[in-house]
């Protein structure tokens, strides 16, 4: 086991190391003048100052290594179009909370997500099943923004049970990982009711049975764990839609997140503030492949002993 | 039951002996592959439902306007911020301009996208999937470590950047959101192939002369087909999503163009005061992607091995 | 034969509702079987075979089974009880053993675990005391380095240490019966024997009463005591394993007998097979369900289901050839010779 997770920790940096640069070189080779604006007022003496604090004078791949020398110290970098604001600070700022609400959607989904699926598996063509197929789907057919913008309107605009938007106290958190988690929700029960049907139906189930388990011993010790294992693969991908969620749910209840901060960035064609956060965001991501991978050698004793990888 | 309960004429003990006709129960004469896959498609209410939803649906994109009469680009502040009404059928927005117009041509571009996107990853994943499967050694090798590599990159930062950087033409979004979305198609070709190789028949045909890729390539289109189709009908909606998403964050099409993602993104602003403004398109996106999702729910029941009967 | 009955069924049968409609899949089974006695019940797929024994262990998906008759194990009827005193009969008193022990045993669970669990469940003992035991289990199936085994998965493990697994797994709480469904059917030729040996020998050391599933001419000869023989979900015919064999009574067993291909004969001989294949169960034949392939077959075949004849000590046969009118001319000797007290 330990052989395999280096092999994929390695890899996984090596391809961090490779979106870096790609990024870089990408936002370096991106057409016009980074600071144009910026410098537009300003005399020819002084926009060469600035340049220079940029390091734009000076040629694309000493920039790199620089950027690179600077990266591996932690400093992300600083804002172009905001003098003076360090990509750090931002992220120190506004990171946490995007995480919270990200990590409670996660939560949520997971939860929630598994057991309704799990429910639907058990409860095959019956009454609730249908209905329930029926929501996950349209759940599923619903862009984030609809759906958060219709919870938005009918939760906490019509129904009042909670704040419309904004930030501080505990109730602003109710909107936002409600909405982030609804995509999320569906896609498990989805997965997670395949899933359970699949090992619902197979021979181990009926040994469980002939042995005398009842119901509730077979579902626990039998059906979850196998059924969950397919579904640990899809975390990743899952954690990479609460980064893009993260976009679109701080817009739309205005929560001073990384995300808006991101969008805001790239609206701003603030080059540096993009590429540094950018750089964090891959950094997160790979992280939860790391992870994802991890949980993966846990659930499934298969992987665990070597020489039988799936 | 006794035997001697029974009142027997003589002549029920008659040697009959092998009843040739019954022995054999027949079942009913096995159609052909697809014959049998459109029935099985064709049963699935559901699916049908879907199909016939997205034609509606695309017919009503090119006819609509026509219908209308309205002019999507037509600014008129006197009539702004409508509701749905005889006359505008969707309302007007905040600039006067008819909703139903704007969605009608909205809808073309957020399916045009759909429809190119998916078109580049297919032709992308299938040339290198089929050179990867035939090529074998050094350059399947290649090609599935790149697979490996680009599957694992995290699609939203690349389409962010790319489409920031090279601005916001149609060439730049197709750009961007199919360039890393070919590694399933290719992974799938290239077992497909892989499979294909090991048929008896491709080895005999090669034994008689026969080029192998010709015969590969002959047999891959047919039996690669319906999983492709599959992959269409998920690869579209996606490609929609994300065109709808890269609208929200201020990267999708450029005005005066206009998408159902972009349309839904002008329209959440406004939500509270003019919810028609959001609610078409968004109604939209998930008409067109449900009737979407229906029939590759039922394209995947069809082509289902196990399910045949 | 031995005092001590232990099972014994009557007029079993078992109808499934399916989308085509309803399949009549057994149709009036009657058996029994005392302590320590082996009984096979033998016959092609879809015979209804494997359908009896899962009947009787209530295995059979309530929403789409319809079951009647009677089930007596020690004077109960067990197609009145409800599930969760089927529960506790299961695993405790009948136990079942399964044809393919990859796919029969949970791939996340070490192999101690699930032998220990039916004891958690019966025995109320604790997971560490019922471990111990599950180790002497795998001892006693003859598995080697066992304390190591424990611990492992299924997938650790070659098909025939699996299906000792098994074994260990159905026989820990020391029931009264095993049903075994095809045993060695998904196993090498050479594991075969040595599993079947090994049931014979825990049956004998236990005073076990084994039904044995099978479709395998030789299990039955080594293993088993008494046969059914069964076609489309109905006994053709039943008696001891050395009546049954050396004097078949019924065109179907006798049809079977030959189907096996004898190895050491020299002669340039086709491969006998049944002509035809069996019918369709949504629609069963009125009357003997063997009649369209058979060569014997008479009108009445065709009509009327026939009864059970005595034709041996133990043997009957339910075959109309065994009727006093029916046209015997060109059928086997065997077929007809009666012995015992109903020797005509």
């Amino acid at each position: 086991m330990a052989r395999f997770l280096a092999k994929r920790v390695l890899y996984e940096l090596l391809t961090l190391f490779l979106i870096v640069t790609a990024t870089f070189f990408l936002i370096a080779g991106a057409p016009g003048d980074p600071i144009a604006a910026k410098v537009e007022q300003m005399p020819a003496r002084a926009q060469a100052v600035i340049r220079e604090k940029y390091g734009l004078d000076r040629p694309v791949m000493e920039r790199y290594f620089a950027y690179m020398k600077n990266l591996l110290r932690g400093d992300f970098g600083e804002s172009i179009v905001y003098t003076g604001r360090r990509v750090n600070d931002v992220i120190r700022e506004n990171a946490p909370i995007s995480a919270r609400i990200g990590l409670m959607a996660l939560a949520l989904d997971l939860l929630i997500g598994i057991l309704l699926g799990l429910m639907m598996a058990l409860n095959r063509g019956k009454a609730i099943d249908h209905v329930m197929r029926v929501v996950v789907v349209l759940a599923i057919c619903t862009p984030l923004f609809v759906s958060a913008a219709l919870l938005q309107y009918y939760l906490a605009f019509k129904l009042k049970l909670a704040p419309i938007f904004g930030w501080g106290r505990p109730e602003h958190y109710i909107m936002p990982v409600l909405a982030m988690a609804i995509g999320g929700i569906a896609t498990y029960a989805k997965y997670m009711r395949g899933s359970g049907l699949f090992v619902i139906g197979e021979d181990y189930i009926i040994t469980a049975k002939a042995k005398g388990c009842d119901k509730g011993r077979i579902l626990r010790k039998h059906v979850l764990r196998n059924s969950m294992i397919p579904i640990v693969t899809m975390t990743g991908p899952a954690i990479a839609g609460i980064f893009g969620g993260s976009f679109i749910i701080e817009k739309i209840f205005s929560i001073p997140g990384l995300g808006r901060y991101y969008v805001k960035a790239v609206g701003d064609s603030d080059y540096t503030m993009v590429l540094g956060l950018t750089v964090f965001f891959a950094v997160l991501y790979v992280a939860s492949l790391i992870l994802v991978d991890i949980l993966y050698c846990v659930v499934d004793p298969r992987i665990r002993i070597p020489g039988t990888e799936r | 039951m006794s035997v001697d309960d029974i009142v027997l004429a003589d002549d029920m003990f008659e040697r009959v002996g092998v009843d040739q006709i019954s022995s054999e129960h027949l079942e009913k004469p096995a159609l052909t592959y697809w014959a049998d896959v459109w029935r099985r498609f064709k049963e699935n209410r559901l699916a049908l439902f879907g199909l016939i939803l997205l034609a509606l649906i695309v017919a009503t994109l090119f006819v609509g306007p026509a219908l209308s009469g309205k002019d999507y680009q037509h600014i008129d502040s006197s009539i702004k911020n409508q509701r749905p009404s005889a006359e505008h059928w969707f309302g007007t927005d905040d600039m006067g301009r008819d909703i139903f117009t704007r969605v009608c041509y909205g809808g073309r571009a957020s399916i045009l996208i759909g429809l190119l996107c998916t078109a580049v990853m297919m032709v992308i994943g299938f040339a290198l999937g089929a050179l990867a499967g035939l090529r074998g050694g050094w350059v399947d090798n290649l090609i599935m470590r790149m697979a490996e590599f680009v599957g694992n990159l995290p699609y939203l930062i690349i389409v962010v950047i790319l489409t920031m950087v090279m601005g916001r033409s149609l060439f730049a979004l197709v750009f961007a959101m199919s360039l890393t979305s070919w590694v399933g198609t290719t992974r799938m070709v290239r077992g497909q192939i892989l499979q294909l190789k090991e048929q008896d028949y491709v080895e005999a045909a090669k034994a008689l002369g026969s080029d192998m890729w010709r015969i590969i390539m002959r047999h891959l289109l047919p039996n690669t087909l319906g999983i492709i189709m599959i992959q269409i009908t998920m690869s579209v909606p996606g490609f929609i999503f994300g065109e709808a998403f890269l609208s929200y964050i201020g990267l999708g099409i450029r005005p005066p163009e206009t998408s159902w993602g972009a349309l839904a993104s002008y329209g959440q602003e406004k939500l509270m005061f003019q919810p028609h403004m959001l609610f078409f398109p968004s109604l939209m996106i998930v008409l067109t992607t449900l009737s979407f999702h229906l029939i590759g729910d039922g394209l995947s029941d069809a082509l289902d091995p196990k399910l045949r009967r | 034969m031995r005092n001590g009955r232990i099972l014994s069924t009557k007029d079993l049968s078992v109808s499934f509702a399916t989308y085509a409609g309803i399949v009549q899949a057994v149709r009036g089974v009657d058996f029994h079987l005392d302590r320590g006695e082996t009984l096979a019940l033998v016959g092609e797929s879809g015979c209804g075979k494997t359908v009896t024994a899962k009947a009787v262990m209530g295995l059979l998906p309530m929403e789409q089974a319809e079951i009647g008759g009677r089930v007596d194990f020690h004077g109960e009827n067990l197609l009145e009880y409800s599930e969760d005193e089927m529960a506790r009969i299961r695993g405790k008193h009948i136990s079942m053993i399964f044809q393919d022990p990859m796919t029969a045993l949970n791939p996340t669970m070490k192999v101690g675990d699930q032998i220990a669990e039916s004891m958690v469940i019966h025995e109320g003992k604790s997971m560490a005391d019922a471990r111990a035991e599950a180790l002497e289990m795998l001892e006693l199936v003859q598995i080697s380095n066992a304390k190591e085994r424990m611990n492992q998965y299924p997938f650790e493990l070659s098909g025939g240490m699996r299906q000792r697994v098994m074994i260990a797994m159905a026989l820990a709480c020391n029931p009264e019966i095993l049903i075994a469904d095809e045993p060695t059917t998904a196993l090498d030729v050479t594991i075969q024997a040595e599993t079947l040996e090994l049931i014979k020998q825990l049956q004998r050391e236990r005073d076990m009463g084994v039904i044995l599933i099978t479709h395998d001419m030789g299990v039955v000869a080594s293993m088993s005591d008494r046969i059914h023989v069964m076609y489309a979900g109905k006994v053709a015919e039943e008696g001891s394993t050395r009546e049954v064999f050396y004097s078949p009574k019924h065109p179907y067993t006798f049809a079977l007998m030959r189907s096996v291909p004898d190895l050491t004969s020299t002669k340039d001989e086709a491969l006998y097979s049944i002509i035809g294949t069996p019918p369709d169960l949504l629609n069963p034949p009125q009357g003997c369900p063997f009649a369209a392939r058979c060569e014997f077959a008479m009108k009445i075949c065709g009509l009327e289901p026939p009864g059970g004849v005595l034709c041996g000590e133990t043997q009957t046969s339910y075959c109309w050839l065994h009727h006093p009118r029916a046209d015997v001319a060109g059928v086997p000797e065997v077929l007809l010779e009666r012995s015992g007290a109903d020797a005509i």
